[in-house]
Order: C-alpha cells, then structure tokens, then sequence
C-alpha cells in the first residue's frame, strides 16, 4: 500500500530539508524585513554586541600573561552566541508558527531546527567576519591550530545544539521553566569558560568545574587559537560523551513537547 | 486511502490535573475519490478531527494513517504571516511543496484577481481578499483529498461560484472531507456521511441517514 520510495530515508530527508529552508527565508523575511539593510542585520547585530562587550571589558580590566582583554574576549564572547541567544529564539518557535503545521510537510520539529539555523548561521558569521576584522586590526592573531579551533567551535555549536533543545522543549512543557529560561541562562555564565577561563580556577575547584560539558568545549577551542599562550583544560571524550547525552536528551524532550502541542 | 484507526484525543485542563475528552475512538476510513460529509454541532470536536486529518495535532492514542496527500483545511488563512506579501507566502508554500514558482504565482495571480495588491503585505488585505488567496494558494497545489472546514465563506457570489468550479466540477475525482454543521453543502456534494456527536463518530448507510439523525440531534 504504502509507496516504498516515499519512505525512503533519503527522500524523507529532502523534504525536511526543503521544508527547514523554507521557513528559514520566511523567518529572514519576517524578522527582518526588505528594508533597509535587512538581512544583514542578522550578523550586524551580534557583532556589534561582541564589539560592545569587548569595549567595556577592556576599560575596566587589565592584559593578563599578554593576552590583551580585547583578544580574550573576541575568541571568548562569541561562543556564547550560539547557545544564548538561539535559547531566547527557540523557546517561542513552536507556540509562535504551530499555525503553519496545517501544511502537512512541516513537523514541529521542523519549526525549532529553523531557527537553530538561522540564529547558528548569524552567529557563526557574525564571529568569522569579526575575527578577520580583528587579525588584520591586530588585535587578534591567526590561530595557532586552525583545526583545533574549527573543531573546538563546532563541539560549541555541538553542545549548543542539545542545550538549546533541552531549554526549548522544557519551556514549551512548564510555564515555569520558560519564565526563568532567562535566570538560568544568567546564572549559567561562570561555567562557559568566557568569563572564567579553567586556568584562572583555583585547583581544587577546577575537577568541578570541568564537570561542565560546556568548558571542555570552549577550552578546546581556545586551545586551538591560543596554543602555549594560554593554559588550558580539556577532554575531548568527556565533552563528546556528555555532547551526545544532551543532543540525545534534548530530542526525547523535544519529542514529548511536540505532542502536547495544541493549537 | 486514509484511515483513523481508533482515534483518542483529549486536552489537559485545570493546569493538568483533569482532561476533556474532544474525540472517543474515531474510526474512518476515506478511500480515494469519495466525498465525505461529517455532521457535527458546535464543540462537537469537528475542528480537532480536521487538525487530526491535516497533522497539525497529534492523537492521544490511535492511528492515523495516510496514503494519499491531503490538504490543509481549505480556505484558510491563519498562516498567513501579515507582515509578508501574498508573493512572499505563495513563495513558502512553492518551497514546501516543490512547486514551481512561477507558474504557482501565475495560477495564484489570475486565480485571486488580487493584481497589485501580491505585492503588498497580507495585513494591508481586506478578509475576503486574504479568503481569495487562501483558496487560490490552495487550488495550486494538487492534493489527493481535500479538507474542507465549515462553509467557505470566501468573497462574493461570483468568486464563490468560480471557486466551486475549480474545486467541486474540476477535482470531481478527489476524495473530500467536508466538516460542517450546515446540512445543504453536505447534502450536495457528499457520497458518505457521518455524524460527530460527543466526541463518537457514527457513520450511516446515506448521506440522508446522516442527515435526519443529525436534524433529530437539534430537534
């Protein structure tokens, strides 16, 4: 009965993907409008929160071991883009678009990877024009391990990814949750290893904090860029493990959220 | 062919501590080309049953079913994002569905009568006009069977005669599932009938059946 060729794996991924990319050029549309610079804003708009950033951290703080503030921060601040603010974006996509799931190829499941793209692409751009920006200003230098680094990043993006899902899928669940979504995202801060790299972290203390999927992340992704100038703290396999168990958790939630939707 | 095997939803209320059961296990079974009629009162859970059919909505428990391409409720334009051009959202729907855009937007455009106004953000339109290009986005795409939801109030008389043309005379060979709690549309265009009452479908040997156990209900 069921036409074998339309339950192919690889036919049903090339609707999702049409489908995932539709609504990403209707978000671009809707979000940001055709006039003016329009989409543009989409990396305009995190840059100019990490050039802020690093402005005022400069002014108050001083260069530690010969890494300037502004430096630290330009390899640092970025990577909290891709799971800060894509938490905000994707706890609204199901209850924002659940309209659209009257047409038949979209899946809940569809709306929240959108906006994962989209808010990813914006951040991932918005770090890799700035970067450049910033070597050839000097304040920043070429990657000492450009692999390193490239994989670092995408073990953020990585974990991003599963947090997001996790935070999203809870706050579609608990009202709760979604009002303080905000809170956690807050308070989660001294744990990214942006604003608190491992090395600066009294030994006893560091074990803990190494606990953290995140860190191993940004750590590895900092080793990458800064090499020997810069001590610091990994472990590929943990943070890999931990990774998985996230993504993993986040798709089961995503899943019980996506079947109490209700128009 | 499309099929409801024991179709079971219900709502949480009272922040979870209780549910509303809207629909009790709902059998149906829609083969290709028939034209079904489901009779219902106000709340009788006719509109779940179309989010069910359409995918917007899961069941609770059950089965759904389908081996043809169904439409979203006809007619309907609550996903239309206001701040987007009638090009804009046609432009979504061709990405979704794999339709060329440009004959879509010809279709649409000489469908509609809309002219410059596909340009304009769909917030700009009058109701009847965003009814127009809910109905021609939804001819330009060919489905298997079509779900119709309450009686399409869309536009004037000519634009409802033009639209009964397209869907009724040219797509005589879809299946149809027509949700209403009028009896004459479903009288006129229905092969089968069914009757939704508290939340169990019961479905009848003729439409008239259907009908008289339905004027009964409301007697």
């Amino acid at each position: 009965m069921t036409d074998k060729s339309k339950t192919n794996f690889w036919y049903q991924l090339g609707i999702q993907r049409r489908v995932v990319w539709a609504l990403v050029m209707r978000e671009l549309i809707t979000r940001f409008g055709r006039e003016g610079i329009g989409v543009i804003w989409l990396v305009v708009e995190p840059a100019m929160f990490i050039v802020g950033v690093m402005v005022i951290f400069s002014a108050i703080d001083a260069p530690r071991d010969g890494v300037s503030m502004a430096e630290y921060l330009a390899v640092s601040y970025p990577t909290l883009l891709l799971w800060r603010t894509t938490s905000g974006r994707v706890a609204k996509a199901l209850d924002a678009n659940r309209a659209l799931l009257h047409y038949n190829p979209i899946r809940p499941i569809d709306l929240l990877y959108a906006r994962i793209v989209l808010e990813f692409a914006g951040a991932i751009a918005s770090f890799f024009i700035l970067y450049l920006v910033f070597v050839s200003l000097g304040i920043c230098r070429w990657p000492n391990d450009v692999l390193l680094m490239t994989l670092g990043y995408l073990m953020v993006a990585w974990f991003s990814f599963g947090f997001v899902m996790i935070l999203g899928a809870l706050s579609e669940l608990s009202e709760t949750i979604e009002r303080v979504s905000h809170i956690i995202l807050y308070l989660m801060l001294p744990f990214t290893g942006v604003f608190m790299p491992a090395h600066l972290v009294p030994a006893q203390y560091r074990d803990a904090l190494m606990l953290t999927p995140l860190i191993n992340c940004v750590e590895m992704f900092h080793a990458g860029y800064f090499g020997d100038r810069m001590e610091t703290y990994y472990s590929v396999p943990y943070a890999m493990a931990m990774n998985l168990v996230l993504t993993f958790a986040g798709l089961v939630l995503a899943n019980h959220a996506i079947r109490r939707v209700k128009l | 062919m499309f099929e409801l095997v024991n179709v079971y939803k219900s709502y949480p209320v009272h922040h979870g501590k209780d549910e509303r059961v809207v629909l009790k296990n709902i059998n149906l079974r829609v083969e290709k080309g028939e034209r079904w009629g489901i009779l219902g009162r106000n709340g009788a859970g006719k509109s779940t049953m179309i989010r069910l059919i359409s995918g917007a909505e899961f069941p609770h428990s059950g089965k759904i079913i389908r081996n043809m391409s169904i439409s979203w409720p006809l007619a309907f334009g609550g996903t239309f994002q206001g701040s987007l051009t009638g090009r804009d959202n046609v432009k979504l729907i061709c990405r979704i569905y794999n339709l060329d855009f440009e004959s879509c937007i010809e279709f649409v455009n000489e469908f509609s009568e809309l002219g410059s106004y596909l340009r304009e953000p769909v917030k700009n339109y009058s109701s009847g006009m965003a009814a127009r290009l809910a109905f021609a986005i939804s001819m330009s795409v060919e489905f298997d069977c079509f779900l119709i939801d309450e009686a399409m109030a869309v536009g004037d008389h000519r634009f409802l005669h033009k639209c009964h043309q397209e869907l009724f005379v040219k797509r005589a060979d879809r299946a149809m599932i027509i949700v209403a709690h009028q009896m004459d549309i479903i009288r006129d265009n229905c092969s089968h009938a069914a009757v939704l009452d508290q939340g169990e479908l019961k479905i009848f040997d003729s439409v008239e059946s259907a009908i008289n156990f339905y004027k009964e209900l409301n007697a």
